[in-house]
């Protein structure tokens, strides 16, 4: 089984689950034959390296961002 | 009346911890970046020295680490308290052998699950979470799982920034040109910038079966 998933993607696909079930009991909606999810597949970064196959099957991605850089020339993370 | 509170509490403490998380990623980033300067060549006044870091130095530790950790228990407690309310909506009161949201690789297994953990739920109830098994496709459910039983059992999550950086050595004066770059380092007129990629990235190592998955955040949420 591949995981190509990140972590953001993870939480939204998450909160799908439960929105579906939340409509199920409290508006009696049916649930869906198929789940949507709205970030099934996450934009993939031309800069990223492909990692050799066997490196790819162990590794699982659990997170990214496009955070700001900060602003400024000296910004630094908090 | 919000039925599913607890589990929306839950998928919060999610989303705080997230926020966090990438706060703290950046940290550790910045921190990396930090390392790799050495100021000036001892040998050659000259010249200044950039240290590449060694493949272990991008093992991410501490905090990043325990708030992945806790993100993913956090969303598997929100689906297994999901299946709670439905039992309990059911009218069955629940003793100790809670329900709870069924994860399996495949059918038969599902099917032996379900006999004790879904008990209480609807047929239609039970199929619906049978759809979002790992087996139809559903990967998140098994990252969801496979990451929340180390954390639960104690094990610590093995974590590796594979995030992109560009490293610029530049003129002091020449800072208005990086703008929105670290500055990580200072030398007599010289400074040292970085920038990492738009798409921060940081990997399971945990012999999942599993390939690297790339995303952003979407700005407007």
């Amino acid at each position: 089984m591949k995981a190509v998933q990140a972590l953001d993607v993870v939480i939204r696909q998450t909160e799908s689950v439960l929105y579906v079930i939340a409509e199920y009991l409290n508006n009696g909606t049916a649930f869906p034959d198929v789940i949507k999810f709205d970030h099934q597949k996450p934009p993939v970064d031309p800069l990223q390296p492909e990692l050799p196959p066997e490196e790819s099957r162990r590794r699982l991605s659990v997170a990214t961002t496009a955070t700001p850089l900060g602003q400024g020339t000296t910004a630094t993370p908090r | 009346m919000n039925q599913l509170q607890d589990s929306d509490d839950r998928l919060e403490a999610a989303k705080v911890d997230y926020d966090e998380f990438l706060v703290q990623l950046d940290r550790f980033l910045f921190s990396y970046i930090k390392r790799m300067w050495k100021g000036r060549d001892p040998n050659r006044a000259d010249n200044y020295v950039v240290q590449l870091p060694s493949h272990k130095d991008n093992n991410i530790a501490g905090r990043p680490r325990v708030l992945v950790g806790r993100i993913v228990e956090s969303l598997r407690s929100a689906l297994d308290y999901a299946v709670f309310v439905l039992s309990e909506r059911n009218g069955h009161r629940l003793n100790a052998r809670h329900p709870k949201f069924v994860i399996v690789d495949d059918r038969d297994t599902f099917d032996h699950a379900a006999k004790v953990a879904l008990k209480h739920l609807t047929q239609q109830e039970r199929s619906f979470v049978e759809r979002l098994q790992p087996y139809h496709g559903n990967v998140v459910l098994a990252l969801i799982r496979d990451a929340s039983n180390r954390t639960k059992h104690r094990r610590l999550l093995s974590m590796s920034h594979n995030t992109n950086l560009t490293l610029v050595l530049a003129d002091a004066k020449d800072e208005h040109k990086y703008s929105g770059w670290w500055r990580v380092a200072s030398d007599s007129g010289s400074a040292f910038f970085a920038k990492p990629s738009e798409f921060r990235r940081a990997t399971m190592l945990n012999g999942y079966e599993s390939s690297p998955g790339i995303g952003r955040r979407d700005p407007s949420n």
